[in-house]
């Protein structure tokens, strides 16, 4: 559903005639489109996930399969009903989702809404830190390295994006962790906060679970101050993923807008290149970010699984190794399912800012 | 409280059992803990890589769990810091009454921390729970010698033995089938969610759970009416604090985040740690071992192969047991956190002997070529042997170096040749369930045992500033090895189908047979 826009802005290359007769619509019944585009998405990735899920047997067997003797562990598949038809399973599965109903884990008897609201927070807090980081990071890096383009300082960022998104995203957090948390021992190792900190905000009325909001909210600046300082290895280590991807599509689409004839105008003007770059290329080339913005959600979450591990951040990432670890399948699910969800419902909110921004893409 | 003002910053528990006796060096936590301290001794830190799988007696039995348990559910028998008997914790008197019945009476006025009365009826109720529950991570095994239990009057519970004049019994009731749970809050059939058993608070051990959140963190608050064997509380809480990755609890610990740091780290961190001026690593005997086993259908000339003859097979597991070097092991690989053992019962219990170190190797405990060689050819075994040597990591990340050493080992011999695989936890308990419906016996008994600190020696309540207490699990594991189940072992073993002879200590395996999950 995302529009990746890869020609440089104001290149039409005929596309466009042809996309504004055939839309006969306005951004109305664009938003609808992609509204109900999101309803197939969720259900074909629950599917997958339900059958594939069901590939290695019953999520009774995987989890307990080692621990039970045959007769009891029949006994549990039959009162779980995993012994009936897999159609019937996936009718009945389709019908708990729809009343928001994800059932219980099988280790350690949670209920899994419960379980991905208390982790989710946790998760979303990550992917939000990061997303700063690689915004933080790659817009202007992007910019710089466009501005010299050809030269030494783009030639050495273009070799640093390489590296940000073909590092594994564990191995960044482990060399980020030796070399700021216990060589120079300025960062915090893991964790989200200080116990002291995670106390007091866990003891918060209505917490949202999101540390340095719950923080702020109890006006708590010690414990802001240490969330946001175990926040910043796991951020950048994930955030550089995404970084790098960032700072070379700045850096290409701001190039393609600088060699545009209102730049040109604009330098015949007198305006310095700075200004140029700054105020008036990289407004355009921002576009293509946001689109990439979706799917780049895709990808934090894929990467918050090794970050949260590899920071103990506690959040949907961290239990779901934890989970497919242990083979519960009904947990495993549950989290897939929301991160298919939220991935859906991602890209359809940058779609629509995608089409605010730009009328172009509503075709 | 900083890193650099402490003396005593930290101590590391040896990946134990005993992890929590080894709190007793810490102080007040510094600047990750909750130094929230006051003239009760301030709080504790404890920082741990085991995993709670239900705070419901009924449906777990893990040393995780069970370390939680021990804080805040009471016990009709505890052990006393510094003892290894069982003695009464709620309970006023408790003792055999006839070979089959054992009676308790418990202390008057007992109660729960939300006022609910503690009487015989909760404690009925809660072994007859964990037996109808029966869950497959519950303790429902240890209590196959109950037939039943009944309350006689409201004080006074009496225990009917299936079998008579079981000694091990008591201990049991001091194990992970012995929190006593209020009926008022516990469901009968099922097993009851963390979080609302935290809200109802039935609480009546020496602490209460004051926040949870599960395997992140916990924080106990001392419960002033606890009035069992433990006494009150030396100190205003503690918290703890629960790790995935070893390497970042050990950091945690460098680091001052938190005071104390046990279950698991590597042989490797504890070397390391022991060169820390900040940190203080205790260490004591256990009564961990480590074992390899042999599929006895399946090995080298075992009783389902082609070339089967049980001479042979014999041959090839005392030649192993002559050729595997046990000090070498318990060096490099685990930086002598573990020693070499020669007995099925570790050499602190009291009786024990080392009768395999005369049997085997050099007859001092060093290998010997020579009598491995001597034994295959007597046997009339004169080719290379190949073996498949198999492990999982579950017990510890220096599994693989211990077994690609076992293999070095035998294949510097140039009698053997080893195939060496690793299975991932799930499927070994998988196959070995589907392969080893009776245990298999030992070749290589008693390979190593960890070094650790038995509680006897020293108890966290004999210490300052000690909060949290995990009162006997390791005896607990000694006296029920010959009633239920084998201590934290590791071994190797060749899958395949088949059943296996039993070996010479080991009682039917399922439920609670060496290596189940629920056991470690």
């Amino acid at each position: 559903m995302t529009t990746l826009i890869d020609a440089p802005p104001g290149d039409t290359g005929g596309i466009l005639p042809a996309a504004r007769k055939s839309s006969g619509g306005g951004l109305g019944q664009y938003i609808l489109v992609r509204f109900l585009l999101i309803f197939p998405t969720i259900f074909i990735l629950v599917t997958m996930v339900f059958f594939l899920m069901r590939i290695t047997g019953d999520p009774i067997t995987a989890a307990m399969g080692g621990r039970l003797p045959a007769d009891q562990l029949q006994e549990r598949i039959e009162a779980a009903g995993y012994d009936r038809p897999i159609l019937v399973q996936y009718f009945e599965y389709l019908g708990q989702l729809a009343t928001g109903n994800f059932g219980r884990t099988l280790t350690d008897n949670r209920a899994v809404v419960e379980m991905l609201t208390t982790y989710g927070s946790a998760t979303l807090e990550l992917s939000l830190n990061a997303l700063v980081v690689a915004l933080l990071v790659g817009i202007p890096l992007g910019m710089l390295a466009a501005h010299r383009r050809d030269k030494a300082p783009d030639a050495v960022l273009r070799v640093f994006a390489i590296l940000c998104y073909a590092t594994p995203v564990f191995f960044a957090g482990m060399l980020l962790k030796l070399t700021f948390s216990v060589w120079l021992g300025w960062l915090p190792v893991a964790g989200r906060a200080k116990t002291s900190s995670e106390l007091a905000l866990t003891s918060l009325e209505a917490p949202t679970g999101i540390y340095w909001l719950d923080a702020l909210r109890s006006g708590n600046m010690a414990a802001f101050a240490d969330v946001l300082a175990h926040a910043v290895l796991p951020a950048v280590a994930l955030g550089l993923l995404t970084a790098g991807i960032f700072l070379r599509l700045v850096r290409t689409n701001v190039i393609g807008t600088l060699g545009r004839d209102y730049i040109e105008a604009g330098r015949s003007r007198g305006i310095s290149e700075y200004r140029l770059v700054t105020k008036h290329a990289y407004k355009p080339a921002l576009i293509p970010i946001i689109t990439v913005m979706g799917l780049q959600i895709a990808v934090m979450l894929g990467g918050a699984v090794l970050t949260e591990k590899t920071f103990e951040w506690k959040g949907l990432g961290f239990q779901l190794a934890n989970y497919l670890t242990a083979r519960d399948f009904v947990a495993v699910q549950g989290i897939v399912v929301l991160l298919a969800i939220i991935v859906a419902l991602t890209n359809f909110i940058v779609d629509i800012i995608a089409a605010l921004i730009d009328p172009r893409v509503r075709y | 409280m900083t890193k650099s003002t402490k003396t005593l910053h930290g101590a590391i528990a040896l990946a134990g059992i005993s992890a929590l006796a080894l709190t007793a060096c810490t102080g007040p936590s510094g600047g990750g803990g909750t130094s929230t301290g006051s003239a009760g001794g301030g709080a504790i830190t404890y920082g741990t890589t085991d995993k709670v799988v239900t705070l419901d007696p009924a449906g777990s039995y893990d040393g995780g769990s069970f370390m939680v348990m021990n804080q805040i559910y009471p016990f009709l028998l505890n052990y006393a810091p510094g003892t290894a008997d069982a003695a009464p914790d709620i309970a006023e008197s408790a003792s055999f009454t006839s070979p089959t019945e054992f009676t308790v009476k418990l202390k008057p006025g007992l109660k729960f921390a939300n006022g609910h009365t503690l009487d015989s009826s909760d404690v009925v109720f809660s072994f007859n729970r964990v037996m109808s529950i029966n869950d497959p991570n519950g303790p429902a095994s240890l209590l196959a010698n109950m037939e039943k239990i009944e309350a006689t009057d409201p004080d006074t519970v009496v225990f009917t033995l299936k079998a008579g004049n079981d000694q091990v019994f008591p201990g049991v009731l001091a194990s992970n089938p012995g929190p006593i749970v209020d009926e008022e809050v516990f469901p009968a059939d099922k097993i009851m969610d963390d979080d609302a058993i935290v809200a109802a608070k039935p609480f009546a051990g020496q602490y209460t759970i004051d926040s949870y959140k599960k395997n992140e963190l916990v924080n106990f608050k001392p419960n002033p009416d606890y009035q069992g064997l433990l006494g009150e509380a030396a100190n205003d809480g503690a918290t703890l604090k629960h790790y995935a990755d070893p390497n970042n609890l050990k950091l945690d610990v460098q680091q001052g985040n938190i005071d104390v740091a046990g279950r698991i780290l590597t042989a490797t961190d504890v070397a390391d740690l022991e060169s820390d001026s900040n940190v203080k690593v205790h260490k004591g005997p256990g009564g961990e071992l480590r074992y390899m086993v042999f599929n006895f259908d399946t090995m080298p000339f075992g009783a389902k192969t082609p070339e089967a003859d049980p001479a042979k097979a014999l041959a090839v597991r005392q030649a192993i047991a002559h050729l595997v070097d046990r000090d070498v092991i318990a060096s490099q690989v685990f930086k002598n956190t573990y020693t070499p053992v020669y007995s099925y019962v570790p050499k602190e219990f009291e009786g024990a002997t080392e009768p395999l170190k005369s049997l085997y190797g050099d007859g001092s405990g060093k290998p010997s070529l020579e009598k491995a060689k001597q034994v295959l050819t007597d046997a009339g075994i004169t080719s290379v042997v190949d073996v498949k040597l198999q492990y999982t990591d579950r017990y510890g990340t220096s599994a693989a170096d211990e077994y690609a050493l076992v293999k070095e080992q035998l294949e510097k011999s140039g009698l053997f040749t080893v195939d060496l695989k690793s299975t991932e936890w799930t499927t070994y308990t998988k196959e070995r369930r589907r392969c080893l419906p009776r245990l298999p016996a030992r070749l290589v008994p008693g390979l190593l045992r960890r070094r650790q600190l038995p509680h006897a020696v020293l108890h966290p309540r004999q210490l300052p500033g000690q909060p949290l207490r995990e009162p006997g699990r390791d005896r607990r594991r000694q006296q029920a090895a010959g009633h239920h189940r084998q201590g934290r072992t590791e071994r190797a073993a060749w899958p395949g189908p088949g059943s296996h002879r039993q070996g010479p200590l080991h009682p039917a395996p399922a439920p609670g047979c060496p290596g189940d999950g629920r056991r470690n």
